[in-house]
């Protein structure tokens, strides 16, 4: 939704992005230019309708992203839980069957190594703390 | 509220209780990049599957 211009460069994260897609190699992706760290006070009806628009273009079927009420340390951004009310938003919009998953930091994490060396890898800029992923757990709301 | 679904385990088999199918186009909707990180473990069975 944003272009993480608070956490550096933008040219930088923008190429850091690039290449960690390219890396899954199985999806496109778009990056919208809404404010970094302004999300919560940006019109959410914009945020949505915009999002509302790819997911219609794409034949997006399924939405995942971050529950609205998610509050962790190590997490705990507000542009993280805008996010996940903006998709909840479009998913409400959506036809068929909807499907609609959100991340919740509950459990123990795993595949600490992993996203670490992810993070790593394409993400020099953020230096990532290993202590933040292997205090952060990976599940799913599964809302329908 | 919906299932909780804890996935605090390498088998890759508790994504299959999201309900994804073959014919599923996933958006994952996050606010900066490299929020992704967090979710590698859907993305990795997203891969996968």
């Amino acid at each position: 939704m944003t272009q993480g211009e608070l956490g550096g460069d933008i040219e930088v994260r923008k190429n850091e992005f690039g290449m960690a897609m390219q890396s899954w190699g199985f999806f496109g992706y778009i990056r919208f230019k809404f404010p970094d760290m302004k999300l919560a006070y940006f019109p959410l009806r914009k945020m949505v309708e915009t999002v509302a628009r790819v997911i219609v273009d794409k034949n997006i079927t399924a939405l995942a992203s971050f529950n609205p009420n998610e509050i962790t340390f190590g997490f705990d951004h507000p542009d993280h839980n805008r996010v996940g009310e903006v998709t909840r938003l479009v998913s409400a919009g959506m036809t068929g069957e909807r499907k609609l998953w959100l991340w919740t930091s509950g459990g123990k994490s795993y595949l600490t190594k992993k996203r670490y060396e992810y993070a790593k890898k394409f993400y020099l800029s953020q230096r990532i703390p290993k202590i933040i992923l292997k205090n952060i757990g990976e599940s799913y709301l599964k809302i329908r | 509220m919906g299932d909780f679904l804890l996935i605090n385990t390498k088998n890759m088999n508790r994504y299959k209780n999201l309900g994804i199918t073959k014919n599923d186009r996933v958006g994952v909707v996050i606010a900066h990049p490299d929020d992704e990180v967090l979710m590698f473990g859907l993305l990795e069975y997203l891969c996968q599957s």
